[in-house]
């Protein structure tokens, strides 16, 4: 059994292993113009596979230096958010792989685990002081505060999932747009059913510590938009007016998600 | 009206929907910056976004499902269970985001009300009744081997209708009693939680410890000291505790039979011999202040609800799309 020191010490080098293996699996998804264009994307869905596992074992590194000590998963800080954000885009993507034109999405995957990592290693070599394992605040240790945060970054993941078709559904030739808006569209559907979740999770564990399951935050406000934005999107898709709104309405969704992420860690979110 | 003329509501709660969306939008930025939330424009947000949903379910149940043409060739608009799946999940998805801003109405005008204590102070719980608490004690609870806090608990005593018992509030872990919840938000230490620490040995050796908070005229009146002990003006404020603690300095009074036997200023750890009776004065204490909220609010029955019928019209929506990508109808 690995100490906690141990296992700290052994992120930074599997971060990078890591950061390679992404960005590996990037490149073999976007071969060049070749009769074995197949092949290539099969050895990097296989790399990309690697590079899950990679993020489960950094996961449980990262488990073993603060779980151990706390009692508590490592869903706090920053740069814990990180690594299970880039462990969410890969695992999104490869489970829903089997279908077949979600699998042309790949690299979105790859890239986006891809950033995340190097965003965790960068944090790691320049800023160590927000990377070691902290105890997490008292009003953290309600026992759905997990089960939230977990909800919450899949639910992250399908949405990032479904900006890049709904982007390149804009860039592609008319006959093609359905296709790419429809892949958008199933990512959509279980990310909205788990935010739905990771709010509800999110008002009880309010309600746990303050005695009020809507607390006037910026970090709620921006949440709820995302979650409207993202149900709105699904019902514009199905009118006949407004499809055309679908994907702009998806990038939208998309650009607030990353800034109720990033941008509102203020007040009762400022531990991140 | 035909039901040919009345067109689909789609557009009018993408409309209503986005209307609300930009609203809460701009709530959120400005909350980002001050307090919206706290004003009525929250509630003005809640009343147009309610307002709204209820014209535009009313207007769904007026329309009808929408009938589709299913299979090519065919000139004949239909209905299929998933175009009645679709229609009821709009419906239910619309009702429960109605039902939650009315419990968010309802949250806004329950009792969410602040309550600081100190320890050794007992304040009224609900001004409509008697029901009072006594704090005794904040602790912090460490994780293991280590010096931060993991929780904090309260030792409180709860005083309701001739009744009175003792129990513990912590973090993640608030009081009920009937309709009310008491739940710890935060400790420390504010202003008027410091006092000055005075202990006094009796002749046979035994101490007794006396407190004295600030800006109180207070004095020691005890069977087992003859004399009358009573202090001159003395303020403390943040200054004196911060960023180093003052010394702090009181002139103590002894009377004794409405004579003025004594007038010494005591600087801590000074102490006066008055005689065979010691007062010593140690400076000061401070005690722990706890900051409880008290809550009678049951609005979140309704929110639950609410988001109960939410889940159930996207899980509805979602297993339509599922049925259509396997059932050959496309995307």
């Amino acid at each position: 059994m690995l100490s906690p020191q141990t296992a700290f010490g052994m992120e930074r080098m599997v971060l990078a292993i890591l950061a390679s293996l992404y960005g590996l699996a990037f490149i073999f998804y976007s071969p060049p113009k070749t009769k074995r264009k197949r092949t290539f994307k099969l050895i990097g869905l296989g790399i990309h596979i690697l590079a899950l596992a990679g993020s489960s074992f950094l996961l449980v590194l990262r488990m073993i230096s603060t779980t151990l000590m706390t009692g508590h998963l490592p869903f706090v800080t920053g740069y814990e958010t990180l690594l299970l954000l880039g462990w969410c885009f890969s695992f999104v993507f490869l489970v829903t792989a089997w279908r077949k034109p979600a699998f042309g999405f790949g690299r979105a995957a790859a890239v986006l685990s891809w950033g995340t990592v190097l965003t965790a290693l960068i944090l790691h070599i320049v800023a160590l002081k927000l990377v070691i394992p902290r105890y997490p605040l008292p009003v953290l240790g309600s026992i759905v505060f997990e089960p939230h945060v977990i909800a919450g970054f899949l639910a992250y993941a399908c949405f990032a999932m479904a900006f890049f078709p709904a982007l390149t559904s804009l860039l592609v030739k008319k006959e093609t747009r359905p296709v790419h808006r429809a892949v958008a569209e199933f990512y959509i559907w279980p990310g909205i059913i788990l935010f739905t979740l990771a709010l509800a999770l999110g008002s009880y564990n309010s309600m746990r510590i303050w005695g009020a399951w809507w607390i006037p935050a910026s970090k709620m406000a921006f949440a709820v938009a995302t979650w409207g934005i993202f149900t709105l999107a699904l019902v514009s898709r199905r009118a006949k007016r407004t499809s055309g709104a679908f994907p702009w309405l998806v990038i939208l969704g998309f650009a607030v998600m990353i800034f109720t992420y990033v941008g509102t860690n203020k007040g009762l979110h400022d531990f991140m | 009206m035909s039901r040919s003329k009345i067109s689909y509501p789609s557009e009018l709660w993408i409309c209503t929907i986005a209307a609300g969306l930009v609203l809460l939008l701009g709530l959120g930025i400005g909350s980002l910056f001050a307090g919206f939330f706290t004003s009525p424009v929250f509630c003005v947000w809640l009343g147009l976004l309610a307002a709204s949903l209820i014209g535009l379910i009313s207007y769904r149940v007026l329309a009808g499902p929408r009938k589709f043409l299913h299979s090519t060739g065919s000139k004949r608009k239909c209905l299929q269970w998933q175009d009645l799946t679709n229609y009821l999940g709009g419906g239910i998805v619309s009702l429960g985001i109605l039902t939650i801003c009315g419990a968010a109405a309802w949250s806004f005008f329950s009792r969410h009300q602040e309550m600081p204590v100190t320890e050794g102070e007992t304040r009224l719980v609900d001004p409509k009744s008697t029901d009072s608490l006594f704090l005794f004690r904040i602790a912090p609870v460490f994780f293991p081997g280590s010096a931060s806090a993991k929780t904090y608990q309260t030792l409180v005593k709860y005083f309701s209708n001739d009744e009175q018992k003792v129990d513990t509030i912590g973090i993640n872990d608030p009081l009920r009693t009937g309709s009310l919840k008491v739940y710890l938000v935060g400790q420390g230490i504010s202003e008027d939680s410091i006092y000055l620490y005075f202990t006094l040995r009796l002749p046979q050796g035994d101490t007794i410890r006396y407190e004295f908070p600030a800006e109180t005229a207070d004095y020691v009146d005890n069977p087992y000291f003859p004399f009358l002990i009573w202090l001159e003006d003395f303020t403390i404020d943040s200054t004196h505790i911060w960023p180093n603690p003052a010394v702090p300095e009181v002139t103590v009074n002894l009377r004794w039979r409405d004579m003025l036997v004594a007038s010494e200023r005591l600087r801590a750890p000074d102490s006066l011999l008055v005689g065979e009776y010691t007062l010593f004065f140690h400076g000061f204490l401070m005690r722990r202040t706890a900051n409880f909220i008290v809550v009678r609010d049951r609005s979140w029955i309704a929110a639950l609800a609410g988001a109960s019928l939410v889940f159930v019209g996207l899980a509805g929506g979602m297993v339509v799309r599922i049925s259509k990508d396997y059932g050959g109808r496309g995307a």
